[in-house]
């Protein structure tokens, strides 16, 4: 077995730093498909994300051996991955190419019934969640769905941790509207079908 | 202005988490318990916020190894100095192999100018890139590829993803012009066939054709392009969710998943459960029959007819043949499958019914769907007794259409047909473990 995927993941994180490509290779294996989950919720674009992942990584691996373990890793990696991708943003801007996230507009109305009238609940969730307006989407998703406490969420995305806690709220109010929209629907459907 | 409420949903999360500090807790659960509208708030809240929990939960979070290693490829090349292989894994293997060649070749003018800097590094992540290539040239043995070029003109070649190993519903035999791989072997697939084993990897050559017999009387049929030269296509991908093949037309790639239990089970259930409709509407037909008012009306002749003896034939035809009247028509446009029934439902029903054998599944798919919806129809809509007698009426009527994409069979197994993030997110798994992730338990991002 091992050893080196049992540590936490501080010490991996100090280990790679000082040069431990193991180690490395352990923090990838731990959080490769949640960082990739994360950046695709910022881009919405699989392939994009998997390119934009790959630099994110190589950029963690060298800045590794400044890393100081005053925090998790995984918020300062989630951290490192939200300023690449608003940086990635800034230069497609400044390119002049138009970055279809930016100006989409909102979702159509999330769909939770399959084909067949049966209900699909984490493609709702998933859907209602896309409709929850930014900052508060990211809060939300960070903390609710990736599982990181408010601490971390406030460390990923530099603020406070009261407005982490804040944005979070409201987040869930919003998703917790577009989700009713979605049961709402759902119910009124079923009744209709329902003979009397 | 807002209301005293509004305080209260500010603090519904802590609430929520029960993180509220103990003086203001009472307060806030005692405005919840004794206000109807917090109330109702509060637990819609509940229910969304443990939604998200849920979806969280069902979050697979491990890694494919095949991911890891190509992010680690990366990370070596841009430790060596080189340059950041780019991570889609499919393009990243392609680099792995001719990383020099690709690297002058796909990099943008800033790329380049990096490279023109660190020429020396180019040469070191050659060398390296030879050593991946070596390596992975042993790991792609069980997925030829077929590369064509030279060492003055590198082209780039297409390579198929992984194998998939999901012959999950063994023993199912294999006949026809083909091979089948295991564990880096070849075993020819001769006229007795080969039954397949998990791990297998199917593999004909262009033009071949090979079936997979499920022991059960159904059976797949393969076949294979028969104008492969064309250079470097696109991968042809043929996915139905039921039984589950997927093709690769030039790195010949056959991945298996067919629930042949299911299949007998669900065949048979609906025949079970239909049959009656059958009985049932030739009795409610013979007593229309005997109450009709006069045996000069011209809609006795259908309203009496006997049954037919013979099971009612139903044409395939393409669209633009007109197709003489039947109770059932089926029609295919590329991948659209459209079944109509026309006439009387006691000559529409028992046409279903013959349809249940199709060997298409999404004709049985479609055939299912019309069932339940006349089932449907009998038990809800008082009227029908009165259509029935008056079978003109019914013969009259447009047709019924139900069309159908390639969406499988079962109820229980049919997915969305959008290009969900879920698919994707199984379908860049899958080609990067060899592993099928259950749909049940893969989690929508």
């Amino acid at each position: 077995m091992n050893v080196t995927h049992s540590l936490p993941d501080e010490d991996l994180a100090l280990a790679a730093g000082a040069g431990a490509r193991d180690a490395f290779e352990a923090l990838v294996t731990r959080y490769g498909t949640l960082l990739l989950a994360v950046i695709e919720k910022q881009v919405d674009d699989h392939h994009l994300a998997l390119d934009l992942a790959q630099e994110i990584w190589i950029k963690a691996f060298r800045a590794l051996p400044r890393w100081q373990p005053d925090g998790s890793f995984r918020s300062w990696l989630f951290s490192v991955a939200l300023n690449h991708v608003r940086d990635e943003r800034r230069k497609k801007a400044r390119s002049r190419v138009i970055y279809l996230d930016e100006f989409r507009v909102a979702p159509a109305a999330p769909t939770s019934v399959d084909p067949h009238g049966r209900f699909e609940e984490h493609a709702a969730i998933a859907n209602a969640l896309l409709r929850v307006p930014e900052p508060f989407r990211t809060a939300v998703h960070l903390v609710d769905v990736v599982g990181l406490s408010y601490d971390e969420a406030a460390r990923t995305l530099a603020c406070a941790i009261g407005t982490v806690k804040s944005r979070v709220n409201r987040g869930r109010l919003s998703f917790r509207d577009e989700y009713q929209q979605v049961s709402g629907d759902l119910s009124a459907e079923v009744r209709r079908a329902t003979p009397s | 202005m807002g209301t005293p409420c509004d305080p209260v949903r500010e603090r519904f999360s802590e609430l929520y988490e029960d993180t509220l500090p103990v003086g203001d807790r009472a307060d806030v659960k005692s405005h919840v318990d004794s206000c109807a509208a917090c109330r109702v708030e509060f637990s819609s809240f509940v229910r969304a916020t443990d939604a998200l929990a849920r979806l969280g939960n069902s979050l697979v979070r491990a890694t494919p190894p095949a991911y890891v290693a190509s992010v680690m490829k990366g990370v070596d090349l841009a430790a060596a100095g080189g340059a950041v292989s780019e991570s889609a894994p499919v393009r990243e293997q392609r680099d792995a192999r001719y990383a020099s060649a690709i690297l002058l070749m796909r990099r943008s003018v800033t790329r380049r100018r990096r490279f023109a800097r660190a020429a020396t590094h180019v040469a070191a992540g050659a060398i390296g890139a030879l050593v991946v290539w070596l390596l992975l040239g042993r790991e792609h043995e069980t997925t030829p590829v077929r590369i064509e070029s030279t060492a003055s003109t590198p082209v780039l070649p297409r390579i198929s993803p992984p194998p998939v190993d999901v012959v999950k519903f063994a023993p199912a035999r294999v006949t026809g012009d083909g091979v089948v791989l295991r564990n880096g072997r070849e075993l020819a697939v001769d006229r007795d066939g080969v039954v397949l084993e998990p791990g297998d990897v199917l593999k004909g050559d262009p033009g071949a054709s090979l079936a997979l017999a499920l022991g059960n009387g159904a059976s797949i049929r393969l076949e294979t392009a028969a104008t492969p030269a064309a250079p470097a296509p696109e991968p042809r991908v043929i996915e139905k969710p039921v039984e589950t093949i997927r093709y690769v037309n030039n790195g010949p790639l056959v991945a298996v998943d067919i629930d042949r239990e299911l299949v007998d089970e669900v065949v048979k259930n609906a025949r079970a459960r239909f049959e009656h409709l059958k009985t049932e509407l030739e009795s409610m037909q013979a007593g229309a029959a005997e109450s009709a008012p006069s045996h000069d009306d011209p809609h006795d002749a259908v309203a009496t007819a006997a049954p037919p003896a013979a099971e009612p034939s139903s044409i395939v035809a393409p669209p633009s043949i007109v197709s003489p009247p039947a109770p059932v028509v089926v029609r295919r446009e590329g991948d659209l499958v459209t079944l109509e029934t026309r006439g009387p439902l006691v000559d529409v029903v028992p046409a279903l019914l013959a349809k249940l054998d199709d060997s298409d599944p999404r004709v049985r798919s479609l055939v299912i769907q019309r069932l339940e919806t006349i089932e449907s129809d009998l038990k809800r809509d008082p009227n029908v007794a009165r259509r029935l007698r008056e079978p003109g009426r019914e013969a009259q009527d447009a047709p019924k259409t139900v069309l159908g994409t390639v969406t499988g069979l079962f109820r229980d197994q049919q997915k969305p047909a959008l290009d969900t993030p879920e698919k994707r997110w199984a379908a860049w798994w899958s080609a990067n473990s060899n592993v099928v992730i259950e749909r049940d338990t893969w989690g929508t991002w």
